[in-house]
């Protein structure tokens, strides 16, 4: 395969750097820990949690744990979804650079038939 | 109107000594290097809006919800290359940079001379093999189809590429392809008369006719090229009410584009000539 050209390398890599930004902060949400207002729980603590209007609720450990496991996958999902999406549009800048290069070169040889008769 | 053409006084000595190197002849123009404002406006606005976002996110971080620390992680991983690529341009742009100031494309009779970062290259008109061509709708007083951005490849294997972000390309650009146009002209129409075929891209010159992916238009239908611009530009064949005919392709994708119209009518007008 024809390489491509440095632009196409420089648009592809810098696709590549978000996607893998995406992956990293899909890796650093992943961890199983239970969290209150940003902060990690222990089993043994009890979070408060105040709504808009003043009502006071209690969760404890477990409920939150359930919850957030819930939601987890989602954002997971949905961050390695785009940040996959950004590495493929990488690879596809990638590939059909390479195709126009080829293409390139061969109009490239062809010319050189006639400029070297002339 | 003001033209940035200046005189052939004060020609740096690697640029004469790349010249006669190349037997360019007498220098005729030069051309200053630009500062990319469209590439600097680009990457600065980009750079502004993220850091925006990224900046509220940030502070609704620190203030709110810890956990729109992801949101503005990202922002701020889109906003750095923006924010990177920017201030790249500018230090690098004849703006900024006093060495950046020096570039130039010197034109000279028989080809031309581009003093740049890399180095000082000197090309002939006659030495151009392949000229791939993107052009642009220009609405200043040049007209109106206009090569933007440039490829080359030389005989000697040497590859080019020039930008409307190096020099005023809606000058030197319609310069430079006239030139290789009229300097190939001869040795495409000297290989053609031999009985060869002469191709550019996915169109290729027969004795009879133009022939497109194996489609064959025939001379008695072709009245002349056309080259329309959309988004991109692309070259047709028409007959002579300049209804389209045959092919339409890709003229920015096109080998030596301007040459092949140079061919066509240069066919045509022998047997329009040839036909009275």
């Amino acid at each position: 395969m024809a390489k491509p050209k440095a632009g196409v390398v420089v648009g592809a890599s810098v696709l590549a750097m978000i996607g893998v930004v995406f992956f990293v902060v899909a890796a650093f949400s992943s961890g199983g820990e239970v969290t209150c207002d940003g902060k990690t729980m222990r089993p043994s603590d009890v979070c408060l949690e105040v709504a808009k209007d003043g009502r006071k609720t209690y969760h404890n450990f477990a409920e939150l744990k359930a919850e957030q496991d819930a939601r987890r996958p989602v954002l997971l999902g949905a961050l390695g979804g785009i940040g996959g999406l950004f590495v493929l549009a990488a690879g596809g800048f990638l590939v059909a650079g390479s195709r126009e290069n080829k293409k390139d070169q061969a109009q490239i040889e062809a010319a050189a038939a006639w400029m070297r008769a002339g | 109107m003001t033209l940035l053409v200046e005189s052939a006084l004060g020609l740096a000595p690697d640029v004469t000594v790349a010249a006669s190197m190349r037997n360019l002849g007498e220098h005729r123009e030069s051309y200053p290097a630009v500062t990319p404002k469209p590439l600097m406006l680009a990457s600065g606005m980009f750079a502004v809006l993220f850091g925006v976002l990224a900046g509220g996110a940030t502070w609704g971080a620190i203030v709110g919800d810890p956990a729109v620390w992801i949101a503005a992680t990202i922002l701020w991983a889109i906003t750095a290359p923006c924010l990177l690529g920017f201030l790249w341009v500018l230090l690098r742009s004849p703006a900024v940079s006093r060495r950046a100031r020096q570039f130039r494309v010197h034109v000279f009779e028989h080809g031309w001379v581009w003093a740049r970062r890399s180095g000082t290259e000197a090309y002939r008109w006659d030495e151009v093999q392949a000229l791939f061509a993107n052009l642009a709708v220009f609405t200043a007083e040049v007209g109106s189809r206009t090569p933007y951005g440039i490829r080359i490849a030389a005989v000697d294997g040497r590859r080019m590429e020039i930008w409307q972000v190096h020099v005023d390309m809606a000058r030197f650009g319609r310069l430079l392809t006239a030139r290789v146009a009229q300097a190939q002209l001869p040795k495409a129409m000297a290989y053609f008369d031999k009985g060869n075929p002469v191709t550019f891209g996915d169109l290729t010159v027969t004795d009879d006719g133009v022939a497109f992916q194996g489609i064959l238009t025939p001379w008695s239908e072709i009245g002349g090229v056309e080259i329309d611009h959309t988004d991109q530009s692309y070259l047709s064949l028409v007959d002579r009410q300049y209804r389209r005919r045959g092919a339409r392709v890709n003229f920015g994708l096109m080998a030596n584009g301007y040459t092949f119209v140079l061919m066509v009518e240069a066919i045509l007008t022998k047997l329009r000539g040839v036909g009275q």
